[in-house]
């Protein structure tokens, strides 16, 4: 199974994941640019955290998708991000990731567990 | 003429409509198991994970899959690419989307290859509409249409979509039953926002076999299946009007229509008498 897989969520879901990998959907409020900095982020639910970047240099736009490992519900290790450009609805954003993690489409939008 | 939904493609597949569309007006049809994949939607938005978690008949790749008891036939799923692997007369595609992975294979012609899969390269995230396939028990997309997405809302689109649809398989369309499903998707939506037209007060519980038939035929055929007492030579006609009364504002004659209307598409027939009714299995 790939790095790369793991469910999208948003700040209010962080301490359900403690510890594992997520991908967030994001404004950036303050950008990093290199590894160790931190970036200050703004998820789609209105909750900021604090971002540490892995990757040694990156360029972020106004609005991002990080793949972060939960350290804790403030703060987050940016293992990639993908940039989403300067136009993006967080409140959309947010709609579609609430709803996907309701009991009733987890088993939709959930992937498998890793064995 | 333009495409009025940007989100899908104007050709290739069967695209040009999702799940929504795909699914009204499919009143007329033959009977049987034919009717469920004839009223099948023809394109049905889904994530990986959906396919991962597909029934398959027999396991054969020539027999249908199928999610949550509706056969399978089209698809479309908005993915990230991870790999790009080229060849002489397809390109492979290692796809995801948070839900899962699977290979994606495109089979290419002069078109596509100069068209968007030339920019297609890892990290892009593809719109893709084909069908699900499995050899050697390890299932992948043979995509007709693969294209770049370049509004990234259309990702979150697509989720709202895949919902959507699940809603409405699950509890059928709106109370108009226009095809109008764009029912405001809201945190609180529920099954009551989803009825199809009787009284106000009732939520039915719809049988995702019956969910594309009007009322009162798929109230009848609900009762006849909810039924098992019957089972052994069915039901007779006051018996099917006397189950259904409170849940319709059908008549007596209007009930004896949908009974022969039900007859002619397959659904039911007749058992001890040209009055008592069973489904067809």
């Amino acid at each position: 199974m790939s790095e790369l897989l793991a469910p999208r969520i948003n700040g209010s879901m962080l301490e359900n994941y403690i510890g594992r990998r997520v991908k967030l959907t994001c404004k950036v409020l303050q950008p990093a640019t290199s590894q160790g900095e931190i970036a200050i982020l703004l998820l789609s639910d209105n909750i900021q955290i604090e971002g540490k970047l892995i990757p040694p240099r990156v360029n972020m736009e106004p609005f991002v998708e990080v793949l972060c490992t939960v350290e804790s519900t403030a703060l987050v290790t940016i293992m990639s991000i993908k940039n989403l450009g300067d136009k993006l609805s967080l409140e959309v954003a947010d709609a579609a990731i609430s709803m996907s993690n309701e009991p009733r489409f987890r088993d939709y939008f959930q992937p498998a567990q890793r064995t | 003429m333009s495409n009025p939904n940007p989100y899908y493609p104007k050709s290739g597949g069967s695209g040009g409509g999702g799940g929504f569309m795909a699914s009204q007006g499919s009143q007329a049809s033959p009977g049987g198991s034919a009717q469920r994949v004839a009223n099948a939607p023809a394109l049905r938005p889904v994530t990986i994970r959906m396919l991962q978690k597909a029934d398959h008949a027999t396991g054969d790749s020539d027999s249908a899959f199928s999610i949550d008891g509706i056969p399978l036939q089209n698809l479309t799923l908005v993915a990230e690419v991870l790999r790009v692997e080229p060849g002489d007369t397809n390109r492979r595609y290692g796809i995801e989307d948070s839900t899962g992975e699977i290979d994606a294979r495109c089979w290419l012609d002069a078109a596509s290859v100069k068209g968007d899969m030339a920019h297609i390269t890892d990290g892009s995230t593809v719109r893709i509409v084909g069908t699900l396939k499995v050899f050697n028990n390890k299932r992948s997309i043979n995509a007709a249409h693969i294209r770049l997405v370049t509004d990234q809302h259309e990702v979150y689109y697509h989720k709202l979509d895949v919902m959507a649809t699940i809603l409405q398989h699950r509890y059928g369309l709106t109370n108009n039953n226009t095809g109008n499903a764009a029912a405001p998707m809201t945190g609180s939506s529920t099954a009551a926002a989803y009825a199809h037209a009787g009284p106000s007060s009732q939520v039915a519980a719809i049988s995702s076999r019956f969910v594309h038939l009007g009322s009162p035929h798929r109230l009848i055929c609900e009762f006849l299946a909810g039924h098992p007492s019957m089972g052994n030579g069915g039901a007779d006609v006051k018996t099917i009007v006397n189950g259904i009364k409170h849940l319709s504002n059908a008549n007596s004659a209007e009930i004896a229509l949908a009974l022969d209307q039900l007859m002619e598409q397959g659904l039911i027939y007749n058992t001890a008498d040209d009055t008592t009714y069973d489904l067809v299995e």
